[in-house]
């Protein structure tokens, strides 16, 4: 599956529920690395073979978040920037994996989320190699990845 | 229910209240290792709150609403057998959470 002997799964995330899963659940199958934001993550990603990402970042502070609010706003808000801090945070796994893939990192992808799958389309169109599973289900996590390896 | 309070309610209950429910073995002694995350699944989701506190905080006032609430007061029923690791009680606390989960994910997607 992977050319690692162990692989190595990069978890990205704004708390560590999704931390404690992969260490309770992923941690025969990957060492488990942790991170909380976009400049971690594009530390990290060197050496590693797959990514868990967390989609809505709302518990990271402003000054961690991936994005221009102000440049948000102006594009998508009409302005409003309040609505425009809360789209980045909502949308941040996403940003953080768009930063990933534009410093050349392609390893598989997986978000827990369930998207709608016109959007997931879309984001594997944008993204390579991304896939879903609508629950924090380890067995369909893991058959995701491989199905991405 | 609107897009938003749908799309909230999966994410902040449906998503992590389930983790544990959906990944435990389903035989055998319930492992004593995962109880620590399944109260926290329950009882203390990301930001402190209960799934139940949760869910009334986000949840309209629907007719639909109430199996829901119904089994996330009887989770809380369970909290001290559940804390001590009664393999009953939390078998019992994982189902109940898999529907609240399910339902949740429901409502999010006919929302859409």
């Amino acid at each position: 599956m992977y050319d690692a002997v162990v692989p190595r799964l990069l978890v990205i995330e704004d708390g560590n529920e999704y931390e404690e899963f992969a260490t309770l659940f992923l941690a025969d199958r990957f060492e488990v690395v942790a991170v909380h934001s976009a400049a971690e993550a594009l530390e990290a990603a060197p050496g590693t073979d797959a990514m868990l990402i967390d989609l809505r970042f709302e518990r990271a502070r402003d000054e961690d978040l991936l994005g221009d609010a102000g440049e948000a706003a102006a594009r998508l808000f009409a302005g409003d920037l309040e609505r425009a801090r809360r789209w980045l945070k909502e949308q941040q796994g996403t940003l953080i994996l768009g930063a990933l893939r534009e410093a050349g990192h392609d390893q598989p992808a997986v978000f827990v989320h369930d998207f709608p799958p016109r959007r997931l389309a879309n984001l594997a169109r944008l993204y390579g190699r991304v896939g879903a599973v609508p629950t924090f289900d380890a067995a369909a996590i893991v058959r995701t990845l491989e199905s991405l390896a | 229910m609107t897009r938003d309070e749908a799309t909230r309610l999966a994410h902040d209950v449906g998503k992590y209240v389930a983790r544990i429910a959906r990944n435990a073995p389903a035989e055998g002694p319930f492992p004593a290792a995962l109880v620590p995350m399944l109260v926290k699944d329950l009882y203390a989701l990301p930001g402190g709150k209960r799934a139940s506190e949760r869910f009334v905080e986000l949840a309209p006032d629907e007719v639909a609403m109430a199996p829901l609430h119904a089994a996330l007061t009887e989770i809380d029923a369970l909290e001290e057998r559940v804390r001590a690791g009664d393999d009953e009680a939390c078998r019992r606390a994982c189902v109940r959470a898999l529907e609240v989960e399910a339902a949740l994910r429901a409502y999010a997607r006919e929302a859409r």
